[in-house]
């Protein structure tokens, strides 16, 4: 044990890297923070004054916000104001005023609306914490380096910039200067990449070699949070790609700031039990993630699970609240007890109580004690609890609700650092500005240049005039001279940089002499691609007879003319398309089905022509029933108000029209509707629908409305018959039909078609367009049928190739992924 | 070069406003260059220049050229250039500045970046602060507001009255509404401007009154009937027939109208003027354009209230898209009280800007340059460079018209002098002649209104015969498609072409991809290619089949992913397997597949499905990663998706998939979402090859130069844009913003129909330029590629070929024989593939980690007054050890009850005095006075830290080394008196595993009890 020696990190992040990178059990090592708050409260528990408390994150939050949405009015719309960005300015400025020495009081604050914004902010904010006794947590080490005497011998730990703040500390405590090597080098050989991919690729290539021999690793760069999103992926792609690396416990990298508590899955979920809690409805999404969170090993739950929200979401359900939830794990083996009601005491409280109050409903309420999660998300859970329970220190008398107190939970856990892994195959990252604190094998700085128009680290707020004082330029420049002999005494220092990307300016930063520029490029080895390896299957066959029994023999027969997997998809595992349009509001689908019922309810009342004949308000008559017909059937329950009342006008006046041309055909009488029948077609049995069939002096008619468009004679009257609709209905007619009408319905047309064949060319005589089939009824059943029996043979033969003749043809299969269409170059090397 | 150019040139480095008027290769960046340079040796801080380019790779180039001509990396060629160079470096010098610092303080950005800076600077003014993300496309948003908007009941009314006009339907109006949304910065100003609706109105009886001027010119008519309307079209109707010719027997009555207003004497019989020479006039009022206005009163509103929640969605979530940057920027350098300072907010007043690729400026931009020059004096100046014949960026509101305005008129109060260059440093001769005679016969007439300029003669640098053009053209009379033609035309004339780069330039996308996949079918050897974004990444099956897992995992109800999932390779069924198993099966497929329906299958099929559920599983209980693109990742190596590729180039594919992934790691995915995302993302080929030849648009081709340049598709049009439910126009007309709103789906002559035409015959203009663009690419060769059929000479006129058809005919185009193309491929007839059964790597992943329910450490302490008692007496202790002095017990004990914030439920009197019978114990028995002492090494309150997993911290109360021997001794406050030793007892582990941490002395350990002032030794 070394004699007495305190040792104090800069934050929390440099506290645990410390200790964790030495590896050793540490006596008295404490973070700035812990150490100044506790020799204040020594300080005045001792003294006669009365005492300062440094002020708690979240209150300076909360009185920072005040009085800047106070301050805001006459800035425009105080809603639309970033007021969180504001805050943070100002939390910023106040952290760069006190490390940068900054005098307040000087004019240059009242140049800008901005600055004078800020002056006055941070003026109102003063006095408050003096007339409260707080403390900002750099007025408090100001306070402890001017009031408070220290004498034990201190090692400093992530204090190397040399801000004025950075210096004061060094000056109060005896520091103990860590012996180090000086060098005199400092010629680096710098390599230098064409762009971004290849210097990530090239690098994360030897880090992936050196980390397999062992070797300690760190990664030095401005950016650090390009290097998390954009340089991990390369480096655990290349990780997972390499022969030699493959299997090796994944890399982690260690990085300050990175992973903000809120983002734990558990956290998330948790919220999600409060939201529900509090009454609130919840996304199915969330809904889903909470259960595959804290029970995620139960799959069958969550497929069980996955299906109900499926139902919802066909309804157009996307939020559920805690009834409904209820009522979804009802049948799971999810103890429902759990999630019983809470009865709404707490509609308001203060702060403190809500922390209280959200500790107590974890603790006794809890689904937790089934939780089923790792010890990386107790960690996460413990460390939640850990900070609700502080809040009950936050004596600020403010009356709150749960969203609100939500607001500012999320406030602080977003800057409460996740608990970062510690295992074996950790890098850890620095950011230019960031002391090295320990001794690696290798140090990478990388993304080495010079970003200089970094306007997004400034400060807005503070004059320009201070700015240029903390300007990162400047400030990487000292770093560049002073501290690249730093880092090379911490480890082995490999530099690099690349040249143009596309989205960003850059120019190398040359404030340190090379002693060469080595120009690398970097080419993959894809040693991870072994000779293909992959097996053709056979795979037309089923080899099996299939059901008997078939609902829709119209598209199954469609698509098996097109491409006959689409309907061993489609008609025999049943992959319908799954998008989302049944969730809209409006549809078209929608449009038809109504209209569809709304006809069928009209001839029902109607029976013959006659009675339309004797209807002289249409309107008045078609209204009612149109307005019956979205109320009766659940599928139009998804429209809203809106929608509905739009749909009435719409569909009346389409209707309307319809009927008006009905009126000019002969008189006639409704022989069905919507008649189902089953039929049995050799082994098969289907069904089928008629929308109407008509009769009438010429004999029978059938009826077809549209509501999209009219398919042409050709698609169903040439071979390949494209369209079976229509010849499935004269196929499966008992009776002689005389001609078929095809009611258009859209809102681009009104019309009745007729089409007759060629053995029936008589003119009718009324006013309905009329089409002549060339080919007469008898052939045209001979050609239809020898088309639907050759169809169906390959589906008894259980024969599905994956043929079709144009991808366009393809357009409406909704499963599209399945038919797996190559990408045609893979087709061509086949 | 001619001597009239480089005098211009010159005169281009002047300290004038210029604007620069320069054909294509003429060396535009060089002269910008040239003058940066020549402004840095002028000014006193580089800050004060401002460069603006059109993208982000123009303002990297630029600003790499100059630093590197300034660092002496490169030595300029030009001589002009290296003069300015070693002027500047004289002026460094003597300034005693690092070239380092002028370096830096660089100002080149693209006009977004300026807008963003001039946002970021000013958070107050704009609302906007810098935690803002910026989002490229928020399409997704706008169509969520949209939605609500549109559906809301309190809507209703307004919207019912639009879709009944228009006649069309909700998705249609969701889409106009998305067109306007997106395009917002260009109408929205106007929106909130009260005025501007009743000067549209005005406008509208304006144009009603242009009309009733022509009518009464025609017909001869008094002033009087600009005040009869109705009564002239219905006069108008009973002379004229529905089929636009004068009727036969014209009733004299009819005429009542015409003898009540005519200046002259009318009679039936009389020489009636023919209906088409007031055609347009006529349909123009008798479709009602009152109705326009009307319109605009319903749509206002929810205009406003779709932009005040894109606002308010924007604030709330931090995060801003281009239009808003714009918009806000404009807002912040001039609001209702004038212009702000802008030397305030960006602390530094731009005393030059330089502007390239000026014709591509649109409305907007403009303004900001006209704020940012506002104030300006003779010292300061603008300089811009563009050609007006190479604007092509309607679709993003650019408007050549502002570059021949801007020439007349200057930026503000700013005049400019105009140069004109013409010397094309790039193309060879023969093209450059070519161009010469073919534009200045395409490029006819200026007209500033309709955006048609005149064509601008350039020369070549050196005047040979150098250089080739061939029109090539085929005819699609055999049985071949077309596209195969035409792509074997291209293909004959690559593999022939001598020269180093080549480059196929189309218009659009769908003009290249058939000839790409032409050349991947049949030339895939000898043509290396090098395709710019022109597939979709979900073409490539390995991105289907990750992202078919990556559904599949996200829901398992989702049987089509599922499904795809458990045939792709990464499980590898055969359909009948398939078959077996879901055929005609409701049940989910999780199910399914854990079922005894598994064991139908042959073995090798039963242990595919088991290695697949099991590594679902692993992976499932690893989701504490809350990444999914990590998860999917490992996932789909697991399931040896590496071995499952095809090319090595797919890597990079399943790369790009999972960088997208990444994108929504922290949140819940949107299905939906995801697959737009992957379907819309459209990647390049990946090919190292140099000598590649490239593929690309006509937009992608910008600023771009190659020896070889093919034009397919000379004969094909595109489809033509959506047209915008309201019309805009800035610069036609004095002061008006709306021009018309769409009355009716087919008007032909509202005046929305009128104000369509007009923009049809600006796309037209564009289409021209577009041409000039293409064909200016080539340096050495270009070759037209059309398809001439001799049996159809129609034209379409939305095609180069409109305007290239003499040259087609006239130079007795090269009637190429292409040999038929086999028809090898007739039907697409995929295979399903599967890996090997011993290629999953099966062994080396751990079994599933059983989790069992968790033991949390108790972190929720009851409160009670023990703990207070103890936590006060401890802190004594410390505050005595380290020599403070504690003059008044009692007082201390009240201030740590202030500190402490304690439950208000606690008896704090009983703490009180709790406290204080401890504090006094330690002064008074023999126990405490031991502690008191001061020994060696002496510590209290000790913390010790532990690198282990949650990084336990200790604190040993007080140790110290006696006798050779390590104390250590923990306080304990109990406040029952009876059998201290058993109770010491329990702290025997705490105390062992304190003394684990001293190793450097024999330990003993102490209890020490505060209420009872006893030393226990365990």
């Amino acid at each position: 044990m070394k004699d007495n020696i305190i040792t104090i990190c800069k934050n929390d992040i440099y506290f645990k890297r410390f200790i964790h990178l030495n590896k050793s059990i540490h006596f008295n090592t404490f973070t700035l923070f812990e150490f100044i708050s506790n020799e204040l409260s020594n300080y005045y528990l001792s003294s006669n004054k009365v005492s300062k408390k440094i002020i708690n994150k979240l209150e300076e939050y909360i009185i920072l916000e005040e009085i800047i949405t106070d301050e805001i009015v006459g800035y425009g719309n105080q809603f639309l104001h970033d007021i969180d960005s504001l805050v943070f300015f100002v939390q910023n400025a106040i952290k760069n005023i006190h490390e940068y020495d900054i005098d307040f009081e000087d004019g240059s604050f009242n140049l800008s609306v901005e600055n004078k914004f800020l002056w006055s902010v941070m003026d109102r904010y003063n006095k408050y914490l003096n007339e409260n006794d707080l403390f900002t947590y750099h007025q408090a080490i100001n306070f402890f380096i001017k009031n408070i005497e220290f004498d034990n011998k201190v090692q400093l730990i992530g204090f190397n910039l040399d801000t004025p703040l950075n210096q004061l500390i060094q000056d109060k405590f005896k520091t103990l200067k860590s012996n180090s090597l000086k060098k005199d080098n400092d010629d680096y050989i710098i390599q230098q990449f064409d762009n971004e991919l290849q210097e990530f690729n090239c690098i994360s290539d030897e880090i992936i070699r050196k980390q397999l021999q062992g070797e300690k690793i760190a990664i030095v760069s401005e950016d650090v949070n390009k290097i998390v999103t954009t340089f991990y992926p390369t480096l655990t792609s290349l990780q997972t790609y390499n022969k030699e690396a493959s299997g090796q416990e994944p890399i982690r990298l260690n990085v300050a700031n990175q992973t903000a508590l809120s983002q734990s899955p558990i956290i998330r979920s948790i919220f999600t039990f409060f939201d529900l809690h509090f009454g609130y409805y919840v996304s199915v999404e969330k809904i889903r993630h909470f259960v595959v969170t804290c029970f995620q090993i139960d799959l069958f739950l969550v497929s069980d699970l996955d299906q109900k929200i499926k139902m919802l979401k066909r309804h157009g359900v996307k939020k559920i609240n805690l009834k409904k939830f209820n009522e979804i794990i009802e049948s799971t083996p999810l103890n429902k007890s759990c999630f019983e009601e809470i009865v709404k005491l707490q509609s308001n409280l203060t702060i403190a109580d809500w922390g209280t109050c959200l500790a107590k409903i974890l603790e006794s309420n809890l689904f937790w004690r089934e939780l089923k999660i790792n010890d990386a998300l107790v960690e996460d859970l413990s460390s939640f609890i850990n900070l609700i329970n502080k809040f009950n220190s936050v004596r600020k008398l403010k009356i709150i609700n749960y969203l609100e107190f939500k607001k500012y939970l999320n406030i602080i856990l977003n800057q409460t650092q996740k608990n970062f892994f510690l295992s074996s195959n950790t890098i850890d990252i620095y950011s230019l500005d960031d002391e090295v604190i320990s001794h690696y094998d290798t140090i990478y700085l990388i993304d080495f240049i010079d970003r200089k128009n970094q306007s997004s680290l400034r400060n807005p707020l503070l004059p320009f005039y201070h700015l240029k004082k903390i300007n990162d330029f400047n400030k990487r420049k000292v770093f560049i001279q002073n501290q690249l002999n730093k880092l090379s005494e911490k480890g082995n220092l490999s530099i690099s940089y690349s040249l143009l990307t596309d989205n960003i300016e850059n120019t190398i930063a040359s404030s340190v002499s090379f002693k060469e520029v080595v120009k690398k490029k970097y080419s993959k080895d894809y040693d991870f691609l072994h000779e293909n390896k992959t097996l053709s299957l056979d795979n037309d066959h089923t080899g099996k007879t299939l059901p008997k029994e078939i609902k829709n023999i119209r598209g199954l027969l469609e698509r098996l003319q097109i491409c006959p997997r689409w309907a061993f998809y489609e008609d025999v595992l049943q992959c319908k398309d799954e998008s989302n349009h049944l969730t809209e509001e409006y549809s078209p689908r929608l449009r038809g089905i109504l209209i569809h019922e709304a006809l069928h309810t009209i001839w029902k009342k109607l029976k013959n022509f006659r009675n339309l004949n004797k209807i002289d308000n249409l309107d008045e008559f078609i209204r009612p029933i149109l307005e019956m017909c979205l109320e009766a059937k659940y599928e139009f329950s998804i429209m809203g108000d809106s929608v509905k009342k739009f749909e009435i006008e719409k569909c009346t006046a389409l209707i309307q029209e319809l009927l008006k041309i009905e009126k000019k055909r002969f008189s006639f009488s409704i022989q069905s509707l919507e008649l189902k029948k089953q039929f049995i077609h050799g082994e098969y049995v289907f069904d089928l629908i008629k929308d109407r069939v008509d009769k009438d002096d010429k004999g029978i008619h059938i009826i077809d409305y549209k509501t999209g468009k009219l398919p042409t004679a050709k698609s169903w009257t040439d071979v390949p018959i494209k369209n079976f609709q229509i010849p499935l209905y004269f196929l499966f007619s008992d009776s002689d039909v005389s001609s078929l009408l095809l009611y258009e319905i859209n809102q681009k047309k009104i019309a009745i078609k007729r089409f007759t064949f060629k053995e029936k060319e008589q003119q009718m005589a009324d006013d309905i367009p009329q089409q002549f089939i060339n080919k007469s009824y008898m052939d045209l059943k001979k050609i239809w049928l020898d088309e639907i029996n050759s169809l169906m043979q390959l589906y008894k033969q259980g024969y599905f190739p994956n043929s079709f003749d144009k991808e366009e043809d393809l357009t409406y299969c909704g499963n599209k992924i399945l038919l797996r269409l190559p990408e045609k170059k893979y087709q061509y090397e086949l | 070069m001619s001597s009239g150019d480089i005098h211009n040139r010159i005169k281009c480095l002047e300290l004038k406003s210029i604007i620069v008027q320069a054909p294509a290769g003429s060396g535009k960046t060089e002269l910008l260059t040239q003058r940066f340079i020549k402004l840095l040796a002028q000014v006193n801080s580089p800050r004060e220049i401002l460069a603006v380019t059109f993208t982000n790779k123009a303002a990297a180039e630029m600003k790499n050229r100059i630093t590197n001509y300034l660092q002496n990396k490169t030595i300029p060629i030009n001589d002009m250039t290296k003069i300015l160079i070693d002027l500047l470096h004289e002026e460094i010098e003597k300034r005693g500045v690092t070239v380092d610092e002028i370096i830096s303080d660089f100002n080149i950005l693209t006009i977004d970046a300026l807008n963003q800076q001039i946002i970021n600077s000013i958070p107050l003014l704009t609302q906007y602060g810098y935690q803002s993300v910026i989002i490229e496309d928020a399409a997704s948003i706008h169509s969520e507001i949209i939605k609500e908007i549109i559906y809301a009941e309190k809507n209703s009314e307004s919207i019912h009255k639009i879709l009944f006009i228009l006649n069309i339907e909700f998705p249609q109006l969701e889409n106009y509404f998305l067109e306007l949304l997106t395009n917002r910065d260009k109408w929205i100003h106007y929106i909130f401007d009260y005025e501007s609706s009743n000067e549209f109105d005005r406008y509208i009886k304006q144009e009603e009154e242009k009309c009733l001027t022509h009518f009464q010119k025609v017909f001869n008519l008094n002033d009087s009937i600009h005040s009869k309307k109705k009564e002239l079209l219905q006069c108008i109707d009973s002379i004229y027939t529905k089929q636009k010719s004068i009727r036969k027997n014209i009733k004299e009555e009819d005429l009542f109208f015409f003898n009540e207003n005519s200046v002259s004497n009318v009679s039936k019989d009389m020489e009636w003027p023919d209906f088409a020479c007031f055609e347009k006039e006529y349909y123009f009022l008798n479709i009602s354009n009152l109705h326009q206005y009307d319109i605009l009163k319903t749509l206002v509103p929810i205009l406003k209230e779709a932009y005040a929640r894109i606002k308010l969605h924007f604030s709330q979530n931090k995060i801003i898209d281009f239009p808003e940057i714009t918009l806000q920027a404009l807002l912040a350098l001039k609001n209702e009280s004038g212009f702000t300072d802008l030397n305030n907010y960006l602390n530094i007043k731009y005393s030059h800007i330089l502007v390239d690729e000026f014709q591509d400026t649109n409305n907007n931009q403009l303004q900001l340059f006209k704020y940012l020059t506002h104030g300006w004096g003779p010292e300061n100046t603008f300089f811009c460079v563009g050609d007006p014949m190479q604007s092509i960026y309607r679709f993003r509101q650019s408007d050549v018209r502002i570059f021949l305005d801007t020439i007349k008129n200057g930026i503000g109060n700013v005049k400019l002098n105009h140069i004109i260059l013409s010397v094309n440093n790039r193309s060879k001769s023969r093209l450059i002649h070519w161009f010469n005679s073919r534009f200045s016969k395409i490029f006819t007439e200026q007209h500033i209104d309709n955006g048609s300029i005149q064509y601008q003669l350039c020369n070549p640098r050196i005047e040979d015969d150098s250089g080739s053009l061939n029109f090539l053209s085929y005819s699609s009379e055999s049985s071949s498609k077309p596209s195969d033609l035409e792509a074997e035309l291209i293909c004959q004339q690559i593999l022939a072409s001598q020269h180093e780069s080549i480059a196929v330039i189309a218009r659009s996308r769908n003009h290249l991809k058939p000839i790409v996949s032409y050349i991947k079918k049949n030339y895939a050897k000898q043509i290396p290619i090098n395709a710019i974004e022109l597939e979709s990444l979900i073409n490539h099956q390995c991105v289907q089949d990750i992202l078919a897992l990556t559904l599949a995992i996200l829901d398992f109800s989702d049987r089509t992913h599922w499904i795809a999932t458990i045939q792709s390779p990464l499980c590898g069924l055969t359909i009948k397997d398939l078959n077996i198993l879901f055929a005609n099966e409701d049940d989910n497929i999780w199910k399914l597949i854990n079922s005894e329906k598994v064991k139908e299958l042959n073995i090798e099929s039963q242990k595919r499905i088991k290695n697949l559920i099991k590594l679902i599983k692993i992976h499932y209980s690893s989701m504490h990663m809350a990444k999914w693109s990590e998860i999917i990742r490992s996932l789909w190596i697991d399931l040896a998706g590496i071995k499952s590729l095809y090319i090595k180039e797919d890597i990079e594919y399943i790369d790009y998939y999972l960088r997208i992934l990444q994108k929504f790691d922290s949140n819940e995915i949107d299905k939906e979402i995801l697959i737009n995302t992957v379907t819309e993302t459209m990647v390049s080929d990946v090919n190292s090859n140099k000598k590649a030849v490239s593929f690309l648009t006509i937009h992608k081709s910008k600023g771009l130069e190659f020896d070889h340049v093919i034009i397919p598709g000379i004969d094909k049009s595109t489809r033509p844009n959506i047209p915008s439910l309201i019309n805009f126009d800035h610069i036609d007309g004095a002061n008006k913003s709306i021009s018309s709103i769409k009355i009716n789906n087919d008007e032909i002559y509202s005046l929305h129909g009128y104000h369509e035409q007009k923009n049809k015959i600006k796309e037209y203009n564009e289409l021209k330029r577009l041409l000039y663009v293409a064909v200016t690419r080539a340096i050495n060769q270009l070759d037209l590629v059309a398809e001439i059929n001799p049996n159809n000479q129609t034209i379409k006129k939305n095609t180069f070929l409109y305007f290239l058809w003499d040259d087609f005919y006239t130079t007795n185009p090269q009637s190429t024989d292409v040999e038929k193309p086999s028809n090898r491929y007739e039907k697409f007839s995929p295979k399903l593939f599967k890996i090997p059964l011993t290629e999953y790597i099966n062994d080396k992943k751990e079994g599933l980690v059983e989790f069992s329910p968790i033991s949390l450490k108790e972190n929720l302490n009851i409160e009670t007054e023990e703990i207070y008692v103890g936590i006060i007496v401890h802190k004594y202790l410390e505050l005595v050890h380290k020599n403070f002095d504690i003059n008044h017990h009692d007082q201390f004990v009240e201030k740590m009850l202030n500190t402490l914030n304690i439950d208000k439920s606690l008896n704090l009197k009983e703490i009180a005095n709790e406290s204080m019978i401890c504090i006094n114990n330690i002064h008074q028995t023999e126990s405490g006075r031991k502690i008191l002492k001061k020994y060696d090494n002496d510590q209290c309150e000790l913390k010790i830290s532990i690198p282990n997993k949650d990084q336990t911290n200790y604190r040993v109360d007080r140790t110290f080394i006696n006798n050779n021997e390590r104390w250590i001794i923990d306080y304990k406050y109990h406040k029952e008196k009876d059998n201290l030793n058993t109770l010491a007892l329990n702290y025997k582990n705490q105390l062992d595993r304190y003394a684990s941490f001293f190793n450097d002395h024999k330990v003993r350990q102490f209890i020490y009890f505060l209420k009872q002032g006893e030393l226990i030794e365990i």
